[in-house]
């Protein structure tokens, strides 16, 4: 791309979103800001699609971890979040440190699997959490900022989320571009012959998916700030079956992408069950023509990320 | 625990893993054969139910109903391999992943649209009520000993299937022999076909099974569907074998898991634990074995 | 899709009929899709056909309804009660089914000033430390039916109740009411996973057991596949529950084995009233088959929130509809109630029976009321702000 022409982009779209909040009612500015967090999950998930070719069915369950510990830890007494945030997103590392572990040591369709299934054992944890509120769950007080930052002003809520994703963004696109990135590509493409020069592509997985996890964890914390509830469906496989379709209606093996494919998903889902109460049915019915259609870029450039299916066909 | 209900105990496990196996073999066989992950697998389930009781109902007989239900579910599954998951085979996992997840929400609120949101009915059989004696003081009831009788013959069919037929071999040859299969002269596109419905109408039968005793309704089959992948991981993904010792082992620890951890570690934490049981299960043998039971 | 259509459709019509009066705008929150759909919808359907008894009006205003889908989901309800709220202008929501969801959006949504006014969930912790002066909850508290099961229970001799339920907030709720009114020996207490397929583990148990009857909180398809394996296990021993164990929506999925059950219920289509027979008449005329009792609750509101608004002088605003619901009176389907401090209601609760009706389908039989003026047992916690 000419840089003129990506420059001029970037500027047009920095007025929009620095505009947003004034043209918007509420509900609108609340709605972009559920596009932005979710975002922040489908590039975590979208670093493991696209970069690392694993696809994860049970990043949901990230998101979910990010919100408990939030929730938790505020309904504990803490309330800052300047000590909240990171502590939850920790949490959601950990976890993601030990699913992680045993999950890479399989592959492919595998991985999907086993994914899916670890994430269904968090999701029954959050079920039988009695003192809070089982699979009904319990309401967050949204988490404090020393004073600095109003928690229940839609706007600075929107620019804090904002720049949050502004900032993981930027530093995506610098990872993926890193030795570290390159690795992980390199993995995806030629296991033996990164092990052969003496790196193992289980520990480059391993990172990429801790920190996918800690985005997803990230993005829970920050939902269940903006709804002030939190629910055992934070960590439901459906909600990791629409992670994966936000990181496709974007565009995999791009991290941005991951931004389109939620701000689509989640403006589809709103326009779609207000027209009509069978919107499953033509959500799923997108999904499919989508796939099915795609015969362009992604997945092409999908194709290559995934050498293990032709190694097997 | 008396000996007495120790028995019915295990016959209830016995019948829980029959159903699991059916949904379960169906998953396992697609990704064996065509290395295809099948989450619309669980429609299927919710479409045997529905596809039974409508025939059912149209022809006032069960009897009738079955086989017409299961031609029904033929039709589907022939349709769904068709239009769509044939051309996924060449595609990445994601893409089938999510036009499989795609149709599960299809199929879910396309019963709706057909069927309305009130539940439909589905009795057992006459000639199926009752109970018999097991062993003395031990009655259980005559549908779910038919159950687990009919899905075991079903797996033993299979078992013969696979083993002594050439539509066997050529499933059994699977994704590591395809060149060497399409060498042979087979139509694959055709085999395909016939791996497809095999393991979709194996996944329906569950669901017609299952409507008797459970309720025919939008959303069904989605726990089945989560329990049978776990069964397909335990097992070894592929394997048939290892698919049946899986469920067998998830009907087991689920059934006793409910029944002996409340009383063994108290009502709340026991219940949690027994709702977890089957992943806590799955996570040791992963720990053991990361590519299943039946892995070499 | 239609349900909303026709609302923005009404309000088209009614903008040129009626440029004298504003139309009473009311937000309808509800779960409109997925499995729990069912519920939601047939709300709708009682909410509609109070509406076009009332001529389309309420206290005399002509009404434009908006519907929004919470999906079942806490995250999708805050967002939609955004919508209502901050786009639609709405200071009035009602619908709010699932008690989840109302627990989601209480919180917000009364921090923007609204008035909300739950036909269906009524939540423990809402009644107690939760109460605010802006919620009502025109239908029930957990608690109330199966305090009545528990009180029929005792009054009938059992002595020996085996109580089994659903493993969520609802399920301890009702659950525990059941087992706090009980007299007699609780044989055990056991609660099943909210997605649980099969029950027979749990019935084999309950058969070496050997209780003098069953107590038993499932909803939904839970309930449809709990009642049909309870029957098929031949037990002998008769089942008692809450209105959601058995209900017109799920008589067609239970069948034959529906037939005996024992419900306790705020409002039964069995109950003998003007009132009530217009309604589940006009019902059954319009749907087939009987109301539920998330479709009596939504018709309900309709007439309560018809009388408070001729109580407020027309006035719609969150305060003036507060203090005409704090002194509403009206004819109501379910007899006489009334709110309570806590802005739940006080209310008897009935016993109806489900039996083969003569024309060969299910219907319900009134047996009388369980206990007279039930309150719920956390109003003593609620500190309600003036």
């Amino acid at each position: 791309m000419n840089p003129m022409f990506r420059n001029t982009i970037l500027v047009a779209l920095a007025a929009i979103f620095a505009a947003a909040p004034w043209a918007l009612d509420e509900f609108s500015l609340n709605l972009v800001t559920r596009m932005l967090i979710f975002g922040i999950a489908a590039m975590g998930v979208d670093l493991l699609v696209g970069f690392a070719g694993l696809v994860p069915l049970g990043h949901a369950a990230f998101l979910g971890l990010g919100a408990y510990a939030a929730g938790i830890l505020t309904d504990m007494g803490l309330e800052s979040a300047f000590v909240v945030w990171p502590l939850a997103i920790m949490v959601g590392a950990l976890g993601a440190a030990i699913i992680g572990g045993l999950s890479l040591r399989s592959s492919g369709l595998y991985f999907i699997m086993i994914t899916l299934a670890f994430a269904q054992m968090i999701y029954y944890v959050f079920q039988s959490l009695r003192a809070y509120g089982g699979d009904d769950g319990f309401a967050l007080t949204r988490n404090t900022f020393a004073g600095l930052i109003d928690p229940y002003d839609s706007r600075a809520f929107y620019f804090l989320t904002l720049a949050i994703t502004l900032v993981i963004f930027l530093l995506l696109l610098r990872v993926v571009a890193s030795p570290f990135g390159v690795a992980l590509r390199a993995a995806r493409d030629n296991e033996a012959r990164l092990a052969a020069v003496g790196l193992p592509a289980f520990g480059y997985r391993l990172v990429a998916f801790i920190l996918s996890g800690a985005l997803c964890a990230f993005a829970g914390v920050l939902l269940a700030n903006l709804t002030g509830y939190i629910t055992p469906g934070y960590g439901s496989w459906p909600q990791s079956g629409e992670l994966l379709m936000m990181v496709l209606l974007g565009t995999a093996g791009t991290i941005w992408g991951g931004l389109l494919g939620a701000a689509i998903f989640v403006a589809l889902s709103e326009v779609l069950s207000e027209v009509s109460d069978h919107w499953m049915f033509y959500l799923g019915l997108l999904i499919v023509l989508r796939v099915l259609l795609a015969g362009g870029e992604t997945t092409k450039l999908l194709k290559r990320l995934d050498p293990r299916r032709r190694a097997d066909g | 625990m008396t000996f007495s209900l120790f028995v019915e105990q295990v016959f209830n496990g016995l019948q829980l893993g029959m159903l699991l196996f059916l949904v379960a073999v169906g998953v396992t066989l697609v990704f064996g054969v065509m290395n295809l992950v099948n989450l619309s697998q669980g429609a299927l389930v919710m479409m045997g139910g529905f596809l039974l009781a409508t025939a059912t109902k149209a022809t006032s007989s069960y009897w009738l109903g079955l086989p017409l239900g299961i031609a029904a579910l033929i039709v589907i599954a022939m349709l769904i391999e068709l239009l769509v998951l044939r051309r996924l085979y060449a595609r990445p996992h994601i893409d089938q992943v999510l036009a499989t997840f795609g149709l599960m929400l299809m199929f879910n609120e396309g019963a709706v649209m057909i069927w309305g949101r009130d539940p439909v009915f589905m009795a057992i059989p006459a000639a199926l009520e009752g109970s018999v004696t097991l062993l003395p003081g031990v009655a259980y009831p005559i549908y779910r000993l038919a159950v687990t009788i009919f899905a075991g013959a079903l797996g033993v069919a299979l078992h013969f299937l696979i083993s002594r037929t050439r539509l066997g071999m050529l499933i059994r040859a699977g994704a590591d022999k395809r060149e060497m299969i399409q060498l042979l002269g087979v139509d694959i596109a055709f085999l395909y076909l016939m791996v497809f419905c095999l393991g979709g109408v194996l996944g329906g039968v569950a669901g017609m099974l299952l409507g008797p005793i459970s309720a025919v309704t939008t959303g069904m089959g989605d726990p089945i569907l989560i329990l049978a992948l776990v069964c397909v991981v335990i097992g070894g993904l592929g394997s048939v074998g290892g698919a049946f010792v899986a469920a067998m082992l998830v009907g087991m620890c689920d059934t006793f898991g409910r029944v002996l951890l409340p009383q063994a570690l108290g009502a709340g934490t026991g219940q949690a634990i027994a709702n977890m049981i089957v992943y806590l299960v799955m996570a040791a043998i992963l720990i053991w074995r990361p590519a299943g039971l039946a892995s070499r | 899709m239609k349900s909303y259509l026709l609302g923005v459709a009404a309000s088209v019509a009614l903008s040129g009929a009626a440029m004298a009066q504003e139309p009473f705008r009311i937000g309808f929150l509800s779960t409109m899709s997925g499995v729990s759909g069912v519920l939601g919808q047939d709300q709708r359907r009682g909410f509609d056909l109070a509406l076009e008894h009332l001529g389309g009006k309420i206290g005399g205003l002509p009404v434009q309804v908006v519907e929004a889908d919470d999906k079942f989901s806490a995250a999708d309800a805050v967002q939609q009660m955004s919508r209502l709220i901050d786009r639609e202008k709405i200071q009035v929501i009602t619908g709010l089914v699932a008690s989840n969801v109302l627990m989601a959006i209480a919180k917000p949504a009364l921090a923007k000033g609204a008035l909300l006014i739950s036909a269906n969930a009524g939540p423990s912790p809402l009644a107690g430390p939760g109460c605010n002066p802006n919620l009502f909850v025109m239908s029930f508290q957990n608690d109330q039916w199966s305090t009545g099961v528990g009180k029929y229970l005792s009054d009938k001799g059992y002595k020996r109740v085996y109580f089994m339920g659903m493993n969520f907030q609802a399920g301890w709720d009702h659950t525990k009411a059941a087992i706090r009114n009980f007299t007699g020996e609780k044989v055990a207490e056991v609660y099943t996973p909210v997605d649980q397929l099969d029950f027979s583990a749990e019935l084999s148990q309950l058969r070496a057991a050997k209780p003098d009857a069953v107590y038993a909180f499932y909803v939904g398809g839970q309930a449809i596949a709990f009642v049909k394996q309870f029957a098929q296990a031949k037990l002998d021993i008769p089942l008692f529950g809450g209105n959601g164990l058995s209900d017109p929506t799920l008589f067609e999925g239970q069948g034959d084995a529906a037939i005996g059950l024992t419900l306790g219920t705020h409002w039964s289509a069995a109950l003998e009233n003007p009132v009530n027979k217009k309604f589940v008449d006009g019902f059954v005329k319009a749907h087939g088959r009987l109301p539920s009792e998330t479709a009596a609750n939504g018709y309900d509101d309709v007439l309560m929130l018809d009388a408070a608004v001729k109580e407020s002088g027309g006035k719609t605003t969150p305060d003036a509809l507060r203090e005409a619901l704090r002194k509403v009176k009206y004819a109501s389907i379910r007899g006489d109630w009334h709110f309570n401090t806590n802005q739940f209601p006080v209310q008897n609760i009935y016993m109806e029976q489900v039996e083969r009706k003569p024309d060969g389908k299910l219907g319900l039989k009134f047996l009388g009321i369980a206990a007279k003026d039930v309150q719920d047992p956390y109003v003593g916690e609620c500190k309600m702000a003036k």
